[in-house]
């Protein structure tokens, strides 16, 4: 009798394996559920005045990425440590205008996650949002693919600041980093075209030339185009 | 984008300024489309997809990447995402129109 209460208290002190894991992966599904619902309440007057012709004014400030800011942050406190956190994380850092909140944010980020494998998808944020910060995941980071991306992120945020800078960490890259794949290709040709654009596609240095074909099959130069002001536009149709 | 795109165009007509495209559209067709039926006018190189070659080569990843060139080629301005060239366009045409008079 006692070794069965034994057991049930035991069971009860340590949770069954991989419990909390998919307890934070269900509330962060509830919780994006929610969210996109919202986001398609909010959108809904203007599909509805757009269907009948008529403008509409959204206002922005009851957008969901802000009303949700709390649920995101109240998510970040009961899950922490768990990659869902990471997700919460990364919106609260991204949408929030309040500063302080944003560098509680970051803080957590860097404590909780700076040795782990998970900070990956929250580097890009970190760029225009808390550049600096990116200095301490480069220092902190055991992971030399997080190491090459912090660094290529923060070199990227520094190309048109401190230039300088920005050179020794991409070169530095490109030395050290061929083995480290993103998208297909490696930091080190990343850094390469980092280094390009520095160097000859900045503000004061005369554009290199563009050749090729227009969409009707035409070729065509930039330089066909010498003494007009250009506009050159970078786009597609999506 | 577009209403801005055209009214600029239309408004620099006759002036020595040119909007040119590098387009990363996957179906070349369906864009030769849209452009017919959105009336836009300006030529665009077709770089065949987001990382096409030209693309590549200006390092560009976000869409879309806008540069200024004045009339000698120099680059005088760059943005990633939508911002408002307009003043700065026309202080540079201004000055091509006064250089290409200075030349007569």
């Amino acid at each position: 009798m006692w070794k069965t209460g034994l057991l049930l208290l035991l069971a009860w002190l340590v949770p069954p394996a991989g419990a909390e894991e998919s307890d934070s992966a269900a509330a962060w599904e509830q919780l994006d559920r929610d969210y996109k619902t919202a986001e398609r309440r909010f959108y809904k007057p203007w599909n509805d005045a757009k269907a009948r012709g008529k403008p509409y004014a959204l206002d922005y400030t009851k957008h969901p990425s802000r009303t949700f800011l709390p649920r995101f942050l109240a998510f970040v406190r009961h899950n922490r440590g768990s990659d869902e956190a990471v997700k919460a994380l990364i919106h609260v850092i991204r949408y929030t205008s309040d500063q302080k909140e944003r560098g509680g944010a970051v803080a957590v980020l860097i404590e909780d996650y700076a040795k782990s494998q998970a900070i990956r998808p929250a580097i890009w944020i970190l760029r225009s949002r808390a550049p600096d910060s990116l200095d301490m995941l480069i220092e902190m980071s055991p992971h030399r693919d997080i190491q090459g991306l912090a660094m290529l992120a923060r070199a990227q945020g520094l190309k048109n600041t401190d230039q300088a800078r920005a050179l020794r960490m991409l070169k530095d890259l490109q030395r050290k980093y061929t083995d480290v794949v993103e998208r297909g290709s490696t930091l080190a040709y990343k850094a390469e075209r980092e280094i390009f654009e520095i160097e000859n596609l900045a503000v004061g240095k005369v554009a290199p030339d563009i050749e090729g074909e227009d969409l009707a099959g035409v070729s065509f130069k930039l330089s066909d185009y010498r003494g007009k002001v250009v506009m050159l536009d970078f786009w597609g149709d999506w | 984008m577009y209403p801005h795109e055209r009214s600029l165009v239309n408004r620099m007509k006759d002036r020595p300024f040119v909007l040119l495209g590098v387009n990363s559209d996957i179906n070349r067709e369906k864009t030769r489309e849209v452009c017919k039926s959105k009336d836009l006018t300006w030529r665009s190189w077709w770089d065949r997809n987001t990382s096409g070659p030209i693309s590549r080569h200006w390092n560009v990843s976000g869409w879309p990447t806008i540069y200024i060139l004045d009339h000698k080629g120099v680059i005088r301005a760059k943005s990633v995402g939508f911002k408002d060239f307009d003043p700065l366009i026309e202080r540079l045409v201004a000055e091509a129109e006064a250089g290409a008079r200075a030349n007569d």
